[in-house]
């Protein structure tokens, strides 16, 4: 009985035009087994999973349920055959109770009329699978997002589905929270249920994972037994071989003055005292697994936290009373990592977007000056070489790696001195991120000193003159120059710590 | 939105002039409005006519200035439903200040225009510091300020003697009436604010995108705040001017002014979402509206019908502007 393979994928395939997402990967699972599914960011994850659950159909490949060959056409057809997703963003209606949400879809009815008894049952059935406890007539807006998470994948057990896929599912708990969910898929998979479970977060993997497959540029590298290879192994097959052709050079700038300085920087349950400085020049890499701590950095020197303390320096000056329009007064410029949300105005024009920040700094406060900014527009899209008809082309009809070169653009216009960069190259195409890296190194020539945030430890690598790991909110080790190698970053980043308080 | 033309060959200058004009956002508006034009000059021979367009720029008036202003407000992405009871409560303020309490004119006017402000600050204000939608504080304004009118006043019109500051208000000028230059001279001032001030520009980068506008050192918050002020202000000047036009101050005018005035905006071509709209635009959709009353008052339509119709006109307006917007996405 627990041998029996319930899933079986072979040679899945898929392109996107020129580029291959997924060639002939394998993959078998087995009835209660849990897998873990681990690669780099465009590894080739989401596009297998969503090969499964239908949101995707291969290009070749097939797949097999329980030995029937089947050809999703759509994720609604996957469902129906026993394939659940629970995705990493929720899914759920926070003003509708536990049960109504677990339900969704499927109300069961009487002349007419919800049958609320008969929904709840259903709801009290899916929870019980988990285990959990949880009020079904609670309303979900009300819960913790812990409870959240928990409803969201009681949804996902409403239609009694043979293989789970959980994507990032403790992205957003807490270690206890983590803990406690960790142990609902354990017994999921006890009760039969075939998981396949994608997690950036390595310490994770033991505890709740049978088996692993590591992914990379589209392939499989390896399929192992959990309690048969040790994380630093793991590592190594994510990040594969570097073999960059163009390597920047590295620079060392810690003799060159210190622009920004963070003293005990603090955020309550996510930083604890963290310091650094940035010199003039120079490309400082903070690397950590999600939930680390590094978005919290940046936006806390940015001042966009108000539940941050610590004291920030610029050029030896103390900062009072920190938010976003004083630190870009002060030459301090920050872009997020989600670009559509609070990147870029999608309906504006490219060089309407470049000028958001330059006018009333670099430019005047209250008349526009057209020449002047058609010439300051001019020169940053040739700096920048932003591929657009004009600068009048609405920014949000260009491709990713356009957009995000606009939106670092504006802080080039802008005269910046220091870059507060989260995942800068985040749905980027490679071309557009090798220009990106050459673009904060010439700035970095140029003066201007930047915090490089990113989860994709290759560029930190690459770009970063030195680079500050951070685990659980702490500054932890520093790397210099080529000491900083992807493995060695991914290493330190995964290091478990020994229990503190 | 743009056309896709295919450049096939290297166009001259007028193709190129041409593509130009093609390709612009308001042309389907423009269209309709000359057929709009055409239609009523050939139903109705009075339509034509000097004195009958001059009366329809003084009618476009009593709604445009608000309607400039709107466009602001809604490429923000905020709304502002109040103005019709603002109109009213300054044309009663107007009337307690000057003939009960005996406040020069002049002053009246300062005083009602700087009343007229805050009330918009305070909506502005309460969007963006509490997150109150100015939907919300707009319809509570929208009740409470036409009651305040009704409470200054006890309901009943108080009669202004003419003054000098009527002929300001209901005169003419070189044979133009004044509300129709004030409505010329809001429109070009709007205009020039929307694309030639470091304001304007941000008022589109607020309603765009608010969070990108706020990081990229935009302030957001001041900024809306001094919007709304400006709405309530443009609504304040319509009441002065109501005034003018009926000589005495009352608090049942402008009864439905949010209505044309969102209208114009919306057959403008802004979007409710913000980000989206020109004064142009808006220029044409009150001159629409204004040409439609008009030529439904001459051709002698049921007036309760009329109402079907300017409600029939908006639905079409927003129906073009989303059939337009999601043509624009998938191309």
């Amino acid at each position: 009985m627990n041998d029996e393979t319930i899933l079986a994928c072979r040679g899945m395939t898929k392109r996107f035009g020129a580029v291959t997402a997924l060639e002939g990967v394998d993959f078998e699972l087995k009835r209660g087994e849990v897998r873990a599914l681990l690669g780099k960011n465009g590894a080739g994850k989401s596009t297998l999973v969503n090969l499964i659950s239908g949101s995707l159909q291969p290009d070749h490949g097939e797949i097999t349920l329980l030995g029937e060959t089947v050809h999703w056409a759509n994720p609604k057809a996957a469902q129906a055959g026993g394939i659940a997703v629970v995705h990493q963003e929720f899914s759920l209606v926070p003003g509708l109770t536990v049960a109504e949400n677990i339900t969704m879809g499927r109300w069961p009815r009487r002349r007419g009329f919800v049958n609320g008894a008969a929904l709840r049952e259903h709801a009290a059935r899916a929870l019980a699978l988990l285990g959990a406890d949880i009020p079904l007539t609670a309303e979900v807006g009300k819960l913790a997002l812990a409870e959240q998470q928990i409803v969201e994948i009681a949804k996902a057990l409403v239609d009694e589905p043979k293989v789970l896929i959980l994507d990032e599912p403790t992205s957003a708990l807490n270690q206890t929270e983590v803990e406690a969910l960790l142990g609902l898929v354990r017994r999921l998979a006890h009760g039969g249920v075939a998981v396949i479970y994608v997690s950036h977060r390595m310490k994770e993997i033991p505890l709740v994972a049978d088996t692993l497959t590591v992914l990379r540029d589209g392939r499989e590298v390896a399929t192992h037994d959990v309690a048969s290879v040790s994380s630093a192994q793991v590592a190594e097959l994510i990040s594969g071989s570097i073999d960059v052709g163009t390597e920047l050079e590295h620079r060392d700038r810690r003799e060159a003055p210190v622009v920004l300085r963070v003293e005990d920087l603090k955020v309550p349950h996510r930083l604890h005292g963290v310091s650094l400085s940035l010199h003039e020049g120079e490309v400082l890499g903070i690397a950590g697994l999600l939930g680390s701590g590094r978005t919290e950095l940046l936006e806390s020197v940015f001042g966009l936290r108000h539940d941050a303390t610590g004291r920030i320096e610029l050029g030896g000056r103390h900062v009072v009373g920190r938010h976003p329009r004083r630190m870009l007064d002060l030459g301090v410029a920050y872009t997020s990592e989600d670009r559509k949300a609070a990147g870029i105005v999608s309906m504006l024009g490219v060089g309407e977007n470049l000028l958001l920040t330059a006018r009333g700094r670099v430019l005047p406060k209250f008349w526009l000056r057209p020449i002047k900014e058609s010439r300051l527009v001019k020169d940053s899209m040739a700096a920048l070489s932003i591929r657009a008809s004009s600068p009048d082309q609405e920014i949000g009809t260009l491709s990713g790696g356009n957009q995000q070169k606009g939106v670092i653009g504006r802080a080039l216009t802008a005269k910046m001195r220091v870059l507060l960069l989260d995942e800068p190259t985040r749905g980027v195409d490679l071309h557009a991120k090798a220009q990106i890296y050459r673009l904060i190194r010439e700035l970095a020539d140029g003066g201007v000193s930047s915090i490089f945030v990113s989860s994709e430890l290759e560029e930190i690598a690459e770009v970063c003159d030195r680079v500050l790991i951070l685990r659980d909110g702490r500054v932890h080790e520093e790397l210099i120059g080529r000491e900083a190698t992807a493995e060695r970053i991914l290493a330190l980043a995964m290091r478990q710590e020994h229990e503190h308080d | 939105m743009t056309e896709t033309t295919a450049p096939t060959t290297t166009p001259s200058s007028g193709v190129r002039l041409f593509q130009r004009v093609r390709s612009w956002d308001g042309l389907g508006l423009l269209v309709v409005f000359i057929a709009l034009y055409v239609t009523l000059s050939i139903m109705t021979p009075s339509f034509l006519t000097a004195s009958n367009q001059l009366s329809i720029l003084q009618n476009a008036a009593f709604f445009g200035i608000v309607a400039f202003v709107m466009t602001l407000v809604i490429v923000s992405g905020e709304i502002d439903i109040s103005v019709g009871s603002m109109a009213a409560l300054a044309s009663s303020l107007l009337g307690v200040f000057v003939m009960k309490q005996g406040v020069p004119m002049v002053l009246a006017i300062v005083l009602v225009l700087g009343i007229a402000a805050g009330i918009g600050a305070f909506a502005g204000a309460m969007r963006s510091y509490f997150n109150v939608p100015t939907f919300i504080s707009t319809l509570a304004l929208f009740l409470a300020l036409r009651g305040l009118a009704q409470l200054v006043t006890n309901n009943f019109p108080i009669p202004i003697p003419s003054s000098d500051f009527f002929y300001w208000g209901d005169g003419r000028v070189l044979g133009i009436p004044v509300p129709a230059i004030y409505l010329v001279a809001v429109g070009v001032l709007v205009a020039v604010i929307a694309r030639r001030t470091v304001f304007g520009r941000s008022v589109y980068a607020v309603g765009g995108n608010s969070k990108a506008a706020s990081l990229s050192g935009i302030p957001v918050r001041r900024i809306k705040i001094l919007v709304m002020a400006m709405s309530s202000t443009a609504a304040a000047v319509t009441g002065l001017l109501l005034s003018a036009q009926l000589s005495s101050a009352n608090s049942t005018i402008a009864v439905g002014l949010e209505f044309d005035a969102i209208s114009a905006t919306i057959i403008g071509g802004a979007a409710l979402t913000g980000g989206k709209g020109t004064v142009v635009g808006t220029a044409i959709g009150v001159l629409f509206i204004a040409a439609l009353l008009n030529g439904m008052v001459l051709l002698g339509v049921n007036p309760y019908a009329q109402q079907v119709v300017r409600g029939a006109v908006v639905l079409i307006a927003v129906l073009v502007n989303v059939w337009r917007t999601r043509r624009h996405s998938i191309g």
